[in-house]
C-alpha cells in the first residue's frame, strides 16, 4: 500500500494510506509526498489525489452546471449505467454528483482497489478467446460517487471511453463495490469494460435468462449472479463481439 | 498386577521389542513371508539364553505375515488387564511399531506357564499405525500474497511443522519426519466454469497434461489418476513414484497431487512422503488434510 506524508507547520507528518490521508487537516496546497513523486508537491497538482483536492468544496449543488453536465453526458455518451431498483442504501451524505475529473495520464487506477487486475484479466481472457483490441493510450478507473440525491435507481458504473480506442474511462460507485460481492464486481468491471475496450453495446433478449448477459443494461437480478454465470455471461458477449468481427 | 508380576510383564515386553528391532528394513520393500520366517530364526537366536526375572523367550515363529512370540513365565506371572496397551505404548516408544506396521506384520504373544498358556496378546499392524489423523485449526490463506485472490483455508496435520512456501507460488508447507505437504498457486489461462473444466478434464490428453506439468521438477511414473470434486470445484488427484536428485543423492519419494480447478486459478496440493511403506496410509492422511479445505466463496 502506497504512503504519504505531508508537510504541516514546517514538519512533516505521515506516513498515512490513502484513506487515513483522507482524515487529515489537509487542504488543496498542502504539499504531499509519496514515493514515485521527485519533490513535495502541492496536492491539488497532483492528479490521483484530486478528488481530496475537490473534496472540500464539492457540495452538490442542483444548479452547479458541472454536475448536470456529467448527466447529460452520461445520457448523450451512450455510457453505460448498471441500475438497481433493489433498494441500495441512499448515501445522503454524500451528494457529490459533480463530473469525475479526466486525466492525461497513461493510466490511473483507484488506489483503494486492484482495479488494474480486472483490466489485465480482460485483456487476458480477451485474448483466450481470439480477440486482440488495441491498446488504450489513457486508462482511467475510478472509484467516484454516482448515488443520486432522491434515489430511485441506483448506478453502479459508467464507461466513458466508448468508440474511442485510445480511451478506457470508468468510474465505478464505491457504495455499489461495497456492497457487491466477488462476481458482481466481475459483472460490473467487465460490462464496463466491454463497453469501451470492445464497444460492445447495451444487449436485449427475449430469453427469459436475460438478466444473466453481460451487456445487459438493468441488474435488478444482479445478486443472483454467481462466478460460473459471470464466466458464462462474459465469454458470450465476447464470442458474439468475435463473431462480428 | 503386583509389582512383580509388572516388572517381569515389562521386560518381557523389553524383550519382545528388542527382537522386533531386528525386522527393521530399510529397503523400502515389504518383506518376504520367508524372509520373517529368516528374520524369527535369527531373532530367537539372539534372544536365546536371556532371562528377564525369570520371563524368557522360548521361541519365535513365523507364520504367514504373523510372528508368534512364545514366552516361558515364572510362577508368579500374571496377565495384566492394560497389557496390551502397555505392549502398544513400548512399541512405539522404541519405534518398532512403524516398522511393524508398514511391514504389514502382526504378532502374536504367547505367555506358557508349565507348558500350559497363562495369556495371549494379539496385535493387528493396523493397530500401529504411526499416523495420527487428527487435524489442527484451519489454516485462512485468504489474502495471502500468493494465493492469487483465492478464498481459502486449510487444516494441517496435527504436530506437523508448518512453514510459509518458499516458491514463489508455493504458499504454505506442512512437513513431519519423511513426509511432506505443499500448498501450491498457479493461474490458469483464463476463467472457465465448473462444467468446463470438467469437460476439460474428461479429455484423457488433457488430464495427462495437468498431471505431467505438476509434476515436472522431478522423474516421476505416473499412477492412476481421476477426476473428483474438492469442495464443489472439479479436481484432478493422481499418484506418481518420483525420484529426485539433490547433491548427488537420488531420493525416491511417492506423492498424491489435487490440482483443484477454481476459477482463473489452480489450487494444488501435494503430499509427499520417503517412507515408500506409508505412502498408502500417509495418502489417507493427505486426503483427509484436502477435505479439510474450505472454500467460504464457493456458493457465490
Amino acid at each position: 500500500m502506497k504512503s504519504y506524508y505531508f508537510i504541516k507547520d514546517g514538519s512533516q507528518q505521515g506516513p498515512f494510506s490513502l484513506s487515513e490521508l483522507k482524515n487529515q487537516d489537509i487542504t488543496r496546497d498542502t504539499k504531499v509526498w509519496f514515493y514515485g513523486l521527485e519533490d513535495w508537491t502541492k496536492l491539488s497538482a497532483i492528479e490521483e489525489l484530486e478528488e481530496l483536492a475537490w473534496q472540500p468544496a464539492r457540495e452538490y449543488d442542483a444548479t452547479n452546471g458541472r454536475g448536470i453536465g456529467f448527466f447529460l453526458l452520461i445520457l448523450v455518451a451512450g455510457t453505460v449505467i448498471f441500475i438497481s431498483f433493489l433498494g441500495e442504501p441512499d448515501d445522503k451524505q454524500n451528494k457529490d454528483k459533480t463530473a469525475p475529473q479526466t486525466s492525461s495520464a497513461n493510466a490511473i487506477y483507484d488506489v483503494e482497489e486492484d482495479f488494474e487486475m480486472y483490466l489485465s484479466k480482460f485483456y487476458r481472457d480477451a485474448r483466450y478467446l481470439g480477440i486482440y483490441p488495441p491498446k488504450a493510450e489513457t486508462t482511467i478507473v475510478k472509484f467516484t460517487k454516482l448515488d443520486q440525491q432522491e434515489a430511485t435507481a441506483h448506478i453502479h458504473g459508467v464507461a466513458m471511453g466508448m468508440n474511442d480506442d485510445n480511451r478506457i474511462e470508468i468510474y465505478i460507485n464505491p457504495s455499489a463495490w461495497a456492497n457487491f460481492n466477488k462476481p458482481m464486481r466481475y459483472v460490473v468491471m467487465y460490462h464496463e469494460l466491454a463497453h469501451d475496450i470492445l464497444n460492445l453495446e447495451h444487449q436485449q433478449s427475449d430469453d427469459q435468462n436475460t438478466e444473466k448477459l453481460l451487456m445487459y443494461p438493468d441488474l435488478a437480478d444482479y445478486r443472483s449472479f454467481t462466478m460460473d454465470q459471470f464466466i458464462e455471461s462474459y465469454q458470450t458477449a465476447f464470442a458474439s463481439h468475435a463473431l462480428t468481427k | 498386577m503386583n509389582t512383580t508380576s509388572t516388572k517381569s510383564f515389562n521386560r518381557s515386553v523389553v524383550l519382545a521389542v528388542f527382537v522386533l528391532l531386528f525386522s527393521s528394513n530399510t529397503t523400502g520393500e515389504l518383506m518376504s513371508e520367508e524372509q520373517i520366517k529368516e528374520m524369527a530364526r535369527n531373532a530367537t537366536k539372539q534372544a536365546e539364553g536371556q532371562d528377564f526375572n525369570g520371563t524368557k523367550i522360548q521361541n519365535i515363529l513365523a507364520f504367514g505375515r504373523t510372528l508368534h512370540y512364545i514366552y516361558d513365565v515364572h510362577n508368579q506371572w500374571q496377565l495384566s488387564p492394560n497389557a496390551k496397551k502397555l505392549l502398544i505404548h513400548n512399541l512405539n516408544v522404541s519405534g518398532t511399531s512403524k516398522n511393524r506396521f508398514s511391514q504389514k506384520i502382526d504378532s502374536s504373544y504367547i505367555y506358557m506357564k508349565a507348558g500350559t498358556i497363562v495369556g495371549t496378546i494379539d496385535i493387528k499392524h493396523q493397530e500401529l499405525s504411526p499416523i495420527s489423523f487428527d487435524l489442527g485449526e484451519p489454516i485462512d490463506l485468504t489474502g495471502h500474497e500468493k494465493a492469487k485472490g483465492m478464498s481459502f483455508n486449510i487444516r494441517p496435520p496435527i504436530n506437523w511443522k508448518i512453514e510459509e512456501g518458499s516458491g514463489p507460488n508455493t504458499i504454505k508447507t506442512f512437513s513431519s519426519d519423511s513426509s511432506f505437504f505443499s500448498i501450491i498457486t498457479k493461474d490458469a489461462a483464463t476463467f472457465q466454469t465448473r462444467e468446463q473444466y470438467r469437460k476439460l478434464l474428461s479429455n484423457p490428453a488433457v488430464s495427462e497434461s495437468f498431471m505431467s506439468e505438476a509434476i515436472s521438477n522431478s522423474e516421476c511414473t505416473l499412477r492412476e489418476g481421476e477426476t473428483v470434486t474438492v469442495n464443489s470445484y472439479p479436481t484432478l488427484t493422481f499418484t506418481a513414484d518420483c525420484s529426485i536428485e539433490r547433491a548427488g543423492v537420488e531420493v525416491n519419494f511417492d506423492t498424491q497431487n489435487w490440482i483443484v480447478f477454481h476459477e482463473d486459478k489452480m489450487l494444488m496440493l501435494q503430499g509427499l512422503t520417503s517412507d515408500l511403506l506409508l505412502f498408502e496410509e500417509m495418502k489417507k492422511l493427505f486426503t483427509v488434510v484436502v477435505l479439510s479445505v474450505q472454500f467460504p466463496e464457493q456458493f457465490n
